[in-house]
């Protein structure tokens, strides 16, 4: 059950990229971004207040943890704006390697206060037959 | 439309693509860590307001003109969809992914995204080709090769 979920997420984040860049058709990528921020923070809201939210000190937050807000904004105007050029496939391929990458680097030097896991070098064959793939969306 | 599309892009595009994922990423690490302490709620509110802060610094930055309200009416309603359907995932998310064995947390929604995504880019953008499906299969087989050698190794360590 859990796996459909799982699988039903990744529908809905194709869908929402899509939908977000139609609206940037629209009213450009830059409005598109802010919408999409926008209702997002107002359901969080109304969600926050049903569940009769515990609120906390913006103050206690360490600065550190702004950083995904801010990333946030420019993941989804990225999204906006590489979309309408690369296609959604292409660029979810894309994004997905970027991300193999990161997670691998920040494990091996355990970065962010993650636990150090040392890159296998086995896992190098993973990569190069993704990396064969990325080349096969881009020029098949 | 001729399949290798790309071509006529920006290698930039490209870049910018790669970039998107090095910050999912990070936020996804910092957002876990965050939504621990202080309860998912909270952070997806943090999290917002930011990212909505940082959005209209944007739009300023960037000149956009002002946003009309005829054109906003004249927009199909479905194409607001999308913040609704960004919060339900990340609570989607939140629910499956400690309920679900690691190696599957990236392959499976994946499947869905770049399955969804190949028909969208067929029925909409007029942009698919055979590369993007071959490509599609060789991410996943790679995908399950590392999970297997993580796999190993976890075993060997316990």
């Amino acid at each position: 059950m859990y796996k459909g979920l799982a699988l039903k997420s990744g529908v809905l984040l194709a869908m929402m990229l899509f939908l977000n860049g139609m609206l940037g058709g629209v009213i450009g990528p830059y409005y598109s971004n802010l919408i999409f921020h926008l209702i997002g923070l107002l359901l969080i809201c109304m969600i926050a207040v049903i569940r009769k939210n515990q609120w906390v000190k913006l103050n206690e937050i360490p600065k550190m943890f702004f950083l995904p807000g801010i990333l946030s904004a420019l993941i989804v105007l990225l999204n906006n704006i590489c979309i309408p050029k690369l296609g959604i496939t292409l660029v979810v391929g894309i994004s997905l390697f970027g991300q193999l990458i990161v997670s691998n680097l920040i494990d091996h030097y355990g970065l962010f206060e993650m636990e150090v896991k040392r890159f296998k070098k086995e896992k190098l064959v993973g990569f190069s037959i993704i990396l064969v793939g990325m080349f096969a969306m881009l020029f098949l | 439309m001729p399949c290798c599309f790309y071509r006529k892009g920006n290698p930039m595009y490209i870049i910018l693509a790669v970039l998107i994922g090095v910050a999912i990423v990070v936020a996804t690490i910092l957002n876990g860590k965050l939504s621990q302490k202080i309860g998912v709620v909270n952070d997806v509110m943090i999290n917002y307001f930011m990212a909505s802060i940082v959005s209209i610094l944007l739009c300023f930055i960037t000149r956009e003109h002002m946003l009309s309200i005829e054109i906003l009416i004249a927009t199909p309603v479905y194409y607001f969809l999308g913040g609704f359907i960004g919060l339900g995932t990340i609570f989607l998310l939140n629910i499956t992914v400690p309920k679900i064995p690691a190696v599957y947390i990236v392959i499976v929604p994946f499947i869905g995204q770049i399955l969804t995504s190949a028909v969208i880019d067929y029925f909409y953008l007029d942009i698919f080709s055979k590369g993007k499906i071959i490509g599609g299969c060789l991410f996943l087989v790679g995908l399950l090769y590392n999970a297997r050698v993580d796999k190993k190794y976890k075993e060997d360590m316990a």
